[in-house]
């Protein structure tokens, strides 16, 4: 991964308070190695101390001197203006964006004529099968074996701020693992600033679910209708979770979990876990109340 | 062969027998994990169950240029709006004035997967979908296909609202209406004139009786009985309804 100065990238309207190195974008919320981010109100001075994957910020110049030492800080009128045209720059380096190619289709893959594919940098493994009227955008990397079925769209650019008035251009993709079954009508966003939003293997997800951008699904998982993910969650390996439920950004998930139907998680969920609601119970003692019953 | 095939899944999948030691001990894991596999990859081509062998196109239908319909193996009534971006599965069934909005998806798989020997495996849907007369289905609705031999089932003069789930093998009665964005779990049982308001999830293989009303954003996960019941997970049973 290319390491980068925050001085040689920053538009001229930005002043370098300290000069620091990075070598991805991000946002408060996720944890890409060594990131830039912005931020602009007080509350975000300590999201900033709890992220240690955090290296350089861009800030107000009345945030700068809160700021720990150890970061490099830049301050902008305008920070959230100033990390975008960070971004736009920085895409235009290939050492910083993903690799372009002339779109891959292996020819065993069985695509409905109906189907959108990008012409650049989507590669379709194997034996994948693509329904009607799916929609394959750009940067999308699909794994042999997986299914995608009618109406869903992977590599939807996601909504970040529509106030800024500028076009935003993800750095990032969508990397569908081997033997994930997509249903209908869903939506995957790709990663806007750094990798994949990842599906693992043999990974299932049933209708009407959207899966926000930078969000990592571990293998044998199984996600029910109308789940929504926000950005940047990751789930541990052979999690279930129930029908319309909602997790919030930047939720850790463990292994093994189990969300109930209709959940609204907010926070943290260790491994082996059963959530209801945001209320979280030990999966084995929840086996045994309900045997009880 | 359908039903029995479809019974003896339901008793395989109960918990008497899902959840004893004999069926996780690792040489029967390896033996539902190749019967699966055998069964994935025959089931759909095999005539075993009820299907639709030849497709019908009644008079007076509007149908979208961008819908797409399997119109071999899908009957189609009368005087039917089918709107953009439609997909109408094989062994569809639909009556007379059904209006489907954009973006529904009739008869697609539904969401059966099994854990077996550390992996997952789907069970492969050969079912079907029937739509009743005058059904009004919104867009970005999804209607999954039954899993056995059977038919997922709208009756007559329901209303389904946008971006609802039904899942596979559920049978809604008549004059039953759907809120937007609820999911209702596979093999539940609707009864007729029933009302599920917006946002409500119902468990699996739950059956809500004639006459039931559920509030906005209810869970549901337990057997609804009696004409007029009423229940809301979050605040407990609701006032009477309003007539």
């Amino acid at each position: 991964m290319t390491t980068m100065k925050l001085s040689d990238h920053l538009p001229e309207e930005t002043e370098i308070i300290r000069d620091g190195n990075f070598s991805s974008l991000g946002t408060l919320y996720s944890s890409n190695p060594s990131q830039v981010v912005y931020i602009t109100r007080g509350d975000d001075v300590n999201k900033v101390r709890s992220n240690r994957t955090i290296s350089c910020v861009i800030t107000t110049p009345s945030l700068a001197t809160d700021l720990p030492p150890h970061l490099g800080v830049a301050v902008a009128r305008d920070p959230r203006q100033a990390f975008y045209h960070l971004q736009a720059a920085l895409n235009k380096n290939p050492e910083f964006s993903l690799p372009s190619f002339t779109s891959r289709i292996s020819s065993s893959a069985k695509i409905h004529p109906s189907a959108t594919i990008s012409p650049r940098n989507v590669d379709i493994g194997q034996d994948v099968v693509i329904e009607k009227n799916v929609r394959i955008c750009e940067h999308s990397v699909i794994d042999e074996g997986s299914v995608i079925r009618s109406n869903s769209i992977i590599g939807e650019m996601p909504v970040i701020s529509p106030e800024l008035g500028q076009t935003i251009t993800p750095s990032g993709g969508v990397h569908l693992h081997r033997e994930t079954d997509i249903h209908a009508n869903i939506v995957i966003n790709r990663a806007v600033f750094h990798g994949y939003t990842e599906i693992g293997e043999q990974t299932k997800i049933d209708n009407l679910s959207v899966i926000g951008q930078g969000t990592v699904i571990g293998d044998r998982c199984l996600l029910c209708g109308g789940v929504s993910l926000g950005e940047f969650v990751k789930i541990g390996d052979d999690g279930w979770i129930g029908p319309n439920a909602i997790i919030a950004d930047q939720v850790f998930i463990g292994k093994n979990v189990y969300i109930t139907i209709g959940s609204r998680v907010t926070r943290d969920i260790s491994d082996g876990m059963v959530a209801k609601d945001n209320f979280v119970l030990d999966r084995k003692r929840f086996s045994k109340v309900l045997r009880g019953m | 062969m359908g039903m029995i095939l479809h019974t003896l899944f339901l008793k395989l999948k109960s918990p008497e027998v899902a959840d004893s030691w004999f069926m996780h001990t690792s040489c029967m894991q390896q033996f539902i994990k190749v019967c699966l596999k055998i069964y994935n990859r025959t089931a759909p081509v095999l005539p075993l169950c009820r299907q639709v062998k030849t497709g019908s196109l009644g008079s007076q239908n509007t149908i979208h240029p961008r819908a797409i319909i399997d119109y071999p193996h899908v009957n189609i009534g009368n005087n039917c709006t089918i709107g953009d971006n439609v997909v109408i599965e094989k062994n569809s069934i639909i009556g007379n004035n059904v209006n489907i909005g954009p973006g529904a998806v009739i008869g697609s798989e539904g969401f059966e997967q099994r854990r077996v020997a550390g992996g997952i495996l789907p069970v492969a849907h050969i079912g079907g979908v029937i739509i009743h007369d005058n059904v009004i289905i919104g867009s970005r609705v999804c209607v999954d296909r039954s899993a056995l031999g059977e038919y997922t089932e709208i009756g007559e003069s329901t209303t389904v609202k946008e971006n609802v789930q039904i899942g596979h093998g559920i049978k809604v009665g008549r004059f039953a209406a759907i809120g937007e964005g609820s999911m209702i779990g596979g093999y539940a049982v609707l009864g007729n004139h029933i009302v599920i308001g917006r946002h409500c999830s119902i468990a699996d293989g739950i059956c809500l009786h004639d006459g039931v009303i559920i509030p906005d954003g209810s869970i549901i996960t337990r057997d609804m009985k009696g004409p007029g019941e009423t229940r809301d997970s979050n605040t407990g049973p609701c006032p009477e309804p309003v007539e």
